[in-house]
């Protein structure tokens, strides 16, 4: 969907923009728009499915090129499993507290190979790929530092596309609820206006609703109704995943229905799993199973990343572990600085420098405490659920 | 001879990047960009010659608006794989919005694969031959 040029909403072209692109800050006013026809204007749409194409480049191969400037030993030696199995928080952990975060997300996003189907059409689960561990036998552990070598008696292993999809579907319940208590207050006759602002099509990319959200030929409401999609990432879900673009109650009924009965059918699934597959730890966790059923219209949009490897635990304590010893590493570098001879105005640059860095990797390992934070409650609270349906 | 790479340094193996990736991947996804420039910047600081990293922190800075640093972005992913496809559609792309029909190159670059890719850049490329 591109913006009306003859709107006289597009007059108003905030500095810095591109026609039908939301461009905050930079960019070059009006010179796409003069360079290019309106039909090549709608070719390059804002939003594209970039991701998916990414995850179709990087994890279409089974075995990624090797990439330069990692140790060429992809094997971590036996003193890093023992290191790791000892201490399950890494050290960096002190460094800086987890933010506050949103919820666990409900959609896994890396790309075996790249969807081409339609978001509507129910996709056929693939077969998970065979892991290193046979089934049924104990689960390895979950790779603490990309090995997958270390039993771990006791530990049951969840199957990770239920895992998964009972993740979205919870979430999805929850989201339908509020919307369903009228937390979102969404009310079509809003939607509308956005949708004639539009030229008329049925969705609004995120683009058109950034502009939307700043355009003051609009009515506030219809504004206030942009910024508040925006700023909900599954209420865009949402938005993008209906076919006409209007949301009524008794579509969100519908969804609420099918959500349910999704959960029912894969907290069964979950528990027959405990236990009894074992083996998703693999070699380095990159190599989760892949294959999503998905396919019937989830609220998170999940089609977008159906048949993809799904994000787990499995390996990332051991990235983490890699992680504080990065930030250790440039501790050291900025602790050893005024030994290295350098002249204050040296000094001052490479300390900024460190520091930037050492800060990067700080939030690096922030958002990566969190996300296992997330994980492990999403995993408790299906196992605790498991658990329950096998009583 | 380069000095190591940090990764080098500590034992960070491509397999941890690419988890760490796909969560970088997840956030973005899920439209919480800045938590997902939080994680490739992180990453990239371990391994500056990651072309996935710099592909995938381009589309985050492009979901940002920002894309002239979303273009450096896929310059470095291109410099370090020059054929890596999904640089080179979101560069082509970039160019031609910015007015510049060299990005024509970039995406006739790839509009051969059998790809989602370059499916997308031979949409583009024949909507510019028609024109």
């Amino acid at each position: 969907m591109r913006i009306n040029t003859s709107d006289a909403a597009i007059q108003n072209v905030p500095e810095g923009s591109e026609a039908g692109n939301i461009v905050p800050h930079g960019g070059q006013t009006g010179i796409f728009r003069d360079a290019l026809p309106p039909e090549i204007q709608s070719t390059l749409k804002t939003i594209e499915p970039f991701i998916q194409m990414l995850f179709g480049t990087l994890f279409s191969q089974d075995k990624a090129p090797p990439v330069k400037g990692y140790p060429a030993a992809a094997e971590p030696s036996a003193e890093t499993s023992k290191e790791v199995k000892k201490k399950q928080t890494p050290e960096g952990a002190k460094t800086k507290a987890p933010t506050s975060k949103p919820e666990p997300k409900s959609k896994p996003l890396v790309n075996e190979k790249p969807r081409t189907t339609n978001r509507d059409e129910p996709v056929k689960a693939d077969a998970p790929k065979e892991t290193s561990a046979p089934s049924g036998c104990v689960a390895p552990a979950p790779a603490p530092n990309g090995t997958g070598s270390e039993p771990v008696a006791h530990k049951p292993t969840l199957d990770s596309v239920s895992q998964r999809e009972l993740d979205r579907a919870n979430s999805d319940r929850d989201f339908l609820s509020r919307f369903e208590n009228g937390e979102f207050d969404l009310i079509e006759s809003r939607y509308g206006d956005l949708l004639g602002w539009g030229k008329g099509d049925a969705k609004l990319s995120r683009g058109d609703l950034e502009w939307a959200a700043k355009d003051n030929s609009l009515s506030a409401s219809a504004r206030d109704l942009a910024n508040q999609i925006l700023k909900d990432p599954r209420l865009f879900n949402l938005m993008d995943s209906n076919s006409d673009g209007l949301i009524t109650r008794v579509e969100i009924q519908a969804l609420r229905e099918t959500t349910e009965a999704k959960i029912e059918k894969l907290e069964g699934t979950s528990s027959t799993a405990m236990g009894a597959t074992g083996g998703t730890g693999g070699t380095d966790g990159s190599q989760a199973p892949a294959g999503a059923t998905g396919g019937d219209r989830s609220v998170s949009g999940g089609s977008a990343t159906d048949g993809l490897p799904p994000t787990t635990m499995t390996g990332m304590p051991g990235a983490m572990d890699r992680v504080s010893k990065g930030i250790d590493a440039i501790m050291q570098e900025i602790a050893d600085l005024p030994n290295q001879g350098l002249s204050e105005a040296k000094m001052n640059t490479a300390s900024a420098l460190l520091n930037q860095r050492l800060q990067a990797l700080i939030n690096l390992q922030q958002n990566m405490m969190t996300m296992v934070s997330n994980l492990s409650k999403m995993y408790a609270e299906i196992s605790s659920n498991a658990i329950r349906n096998m009583k | 001879m380069s000095s190591p790479t940090l990764a080098e340094s500590i034992n960070f193996t491509q397999e941890q990047a690419k988890l760490i990736i796909q969560a970088g991947c997840d956030l973005l996804e899920s439209g919480e960009l800045e938590a997902a420039a939080d994680v490739f910047k992180g990453l990239l600081v371990i391994n500056p010659h990651d072309p996935f990293v710099h592909a995938a922190y381009g589309l985050v800075l492009k979901e940002q608006g920002d894309d002239s640093s979303a273009v450096r972005e896929f310059e470095r992913a291109i410099d370090e794989d020059p054929k890596m496809p999904i640089a080179l559609l979101n560069r082509g792309i970039l160019k031609l919005k910015k007015g510049d029909r060299a990005g024509l190159e970039d995406l006739q670059a790839v509009s051969s694969l059998k790809s989602s890719i370059g499916e997308r850049a031979r949409e583009i490329v024949s909507s510019f031959a028609s024109h």
